[in-house]
């Protein structure tokens, strides 16, 4: 359940990374589903050295002083791989939960909450992107309703002023400014030609990712310029991510498929 | 002396590749009907369809909101994913603990999206007879069932907002003792007449409960005659139950393993992904029964294959005919 990304032309030369990347390239990306058997829906999603393991339990119904009559509530819980949690990881866990709330129909299920639980395992850069996709995987696993899809991915301005994205720990170090988007998507299965009805009956089609942007965070020391590149590269990047993300769920449902 | 515990690594996707295996579910679907978030849902030459669970309308198309397969049923169009929460019916029978009780009812965890209310009003009083519930009653509901008990009850009702009440208003419906529960994803569960099963030979009480939740329990008599009577003798038999009924006698070794192989059949079933209904269970029951396949044996891979194989045979066999 791999694939590689196709390489292509960087906006900004960056020097050389590690193993021989190219500036736009993203990492190998592995994405396992239905890997826990208590929780509703889990997936573990990695991108060579960074992996998190994602859980959903939900919808349920809530603890009462939590349960809203109206909508779900969404939890997000935010583990770091050593320690305990601390203020930052706090953040995340805002950041997150508002990245879900803006894609979960929350009206759909009021008094319930959907519990979402991230724990990292390894981390070499881009982690919050690698548990936006794990999440995103788990309440696929788990069912629940969602109004998009959604992929994230990072990118990092490099001191010497290139874009690189999908950046690993030490990347992420010695940039000037760190970028994470999660983007909405959709595939467009609808194409013209019969060449093409034939590419899209077997999965293929086109992943078309919104403008519109789910959630972003940045951080350093950037211009107004440099964060509309970084969103136009992670908008490419994404697209491969939601490329990725089909033809592991296509695989995992063909298993089950003949019941 | 054998082993007391057995430690075996995981093996992530072995059940799966066991049922590829076996039944010879290789080929791969008809891609059409599989969705995904976000896929446009074809609806041309369809007018007037309603729209079911797993959908919304977006910019006047039909959108999958969950990843699974289109379902049509008449004019319903609605997406089915491989796993989800118990989602109620009227009329159906669950199997469930009740988390507490409040006001005047009791809240029933039925394993679903919310927690079901079961009513004071919709309890069958001892005696049968039929009055309005005064004070004293709610101060008793204890009496009736306590927290962590599991009853047997039926879906009154389900309201728009998704909560469920319950009802035990039959003698069948009630509190659940001397068994043994076994979980399993409500997807393998088939709405059927019945669901109170009895199955005299092996002397072991089955009811599958429709939110995946299967209770195997020894036969006792008085609970074969109540089901025998269905809700009718409710009133008749109002003088004889007029107390609790007496504690049931501690079941005999030879009863324990019929209900532990019972459940692990269940077991095997649920492993295997496939539809838990009575001839099922019975038949991995026989299975191992026959081969003398040991308690702890059922759940190993090669009785899963054993089972796997004889249900490709019986595919087969029912697709020649």
């Amino acid at each position: 359940m791999e694939t590689d990304a196709k390489a292509g032309p960087g906006p900004g030369s960056a020097a050389a990374r590690a193993r021989g990347r190219l500036p736009t390239q993203l990492r190998t990306l592995v994405c396992e589903r239905a890997v826990l058997d208590r929780a509703d829906g889990s997936a573990k999603w990695s991108a060579e050295g960074s992996c998190v393991l994602a859980a959903v339990y939900g919808p349920r119904q809530a603890r009462i002083q939590r349960e809203d009559a109206e909508r779900a509530v969404v939890e997000v819980v935010y583990k770091p791989r050593a320690g305990l949690q601390g203020p930052e990881h706090k953040a995340l866990e805002a950041e997150i939960r508002g990245v879900l709330e803006g894609v979960i129909p929350l009206g759909l299920h009021p008094r319930t909450s959907i519990m979402v639980v991230l724990q990292v395992i390894q981390e070499d850069g881009s982690v919050l992107a690698c548990a936006l996709n794990a999440a995103a995987a788990a309440l696929v696993d788990a069912g629940v309703p969602l109004s998009s899809m959604f992929a994230s991915v990072s990118c990092a301005l490099a001191s010497e002023g290139g874009l690189l994205l999908d950046p690993d720990a030490a990347e992420e170090q010695a940039a000037l400014a760190r970028f994470t988007f999660a983007l909405p998507y959709h595939f467009d299965l609808t194409t013209k030609g019969a060449a093409a009805k034939a590419e899209a009956a077997e999965g293929g089609g086109e992943a078309v990712v919104s403008s519109a942007v789910l959630g972003a965070r940045c951080g350093g020391d950037f211009s107004p310029e440099a964060l509309l590149e970084a969103l136009a590269l992670c908008r490419a990047g994404c697209g491969r991510v939601a490329a990725f993300g089909r033809l592991s769920l296509a695989k995992s449902l063909q298993a089950l498929g003949g019941q | 002396m054998d082993a007391a515990v057995r430690v075996r690594a995981h093996q992530p996707g072995a059940d799966i590749a066991l049922i590829e295996r076996a039944l010879n579910v290789q080929d791969a679907p008809n891609s059409e009907q599989f969705v995904c978030v976000g896929d446009e849902i074809p609806t041309e030459g369809e007018e007037g369809f309603l729209r079911g669970h797993g959908t919304q309308v977006v910019d006047g198309k039909l959108v999958a909101t969950v990843c699974g397969l289109v379902q049509r049923v008449n004019k319903l169009i609605y997406v089915k994913t491989l796993n989800s929460r118990y989602n109620a019916e009227q009329g159906d029978v669950v199997v469930g603990r009740v988390a507490d009780v409040a006001g005047k009812a009791w809240r029933v965890d039925l394993k679903s999206r919310q927690e079901a209310k079961l009513l004071l009003s919709a309890v069958h009083l001892p005696g049968g007879i039929q009055r309005r519930r005064n004070a004293e009653d709610e101060l008793n509901m204890r009496a009736f069932f306590r927290e962590g008990e599991l009853i047997s009850a039926e879906v009154q009702s389900v309201h728009g907002d998704g909560s469920v009440a319950l009802h035990t208003r039959s003698a069948k419906y009630g509190k659940l003792v001397c068994g043994q529960l076994v979980e399993v994803p409500p997807n393998l569960i088939k709405r059927q007449k019945q669901h109170f099963h009895t199955i005299e030979a092996l002397g072991v009480e089955l009811i599958i409960g429709c939110n995946g939740l299967v209770w195997v329990a020894p036969l006792r008599p008085d609970r074969a005659a109540a089901s025998a009577d269905g809700g009718a003798g409710a009133g008749a038999d109002g003088d004889a139950d007029g107390a609790e009924p007496p504690p049931p006698p501690p079941p005999s070794r030879v009863q324990l393993e019929v209900v532990c192989r019972l459940s692990n059949a269940i077991r095997v079933l649920t492993r295997l992904y496939m539809h838990v209904y009575p001839a099922a269970v019975l038949a991995v029951y026989e299975a191992a029964a026959d081969n003398g396949v040991a308690l702890r044996d059922m759940l190993e891979p090669e009785f899963l294959e054993a089972v796997a194989a004889q249900e490709a045979q019986r595919r087969g066999s029912a697709m020649q005919e």
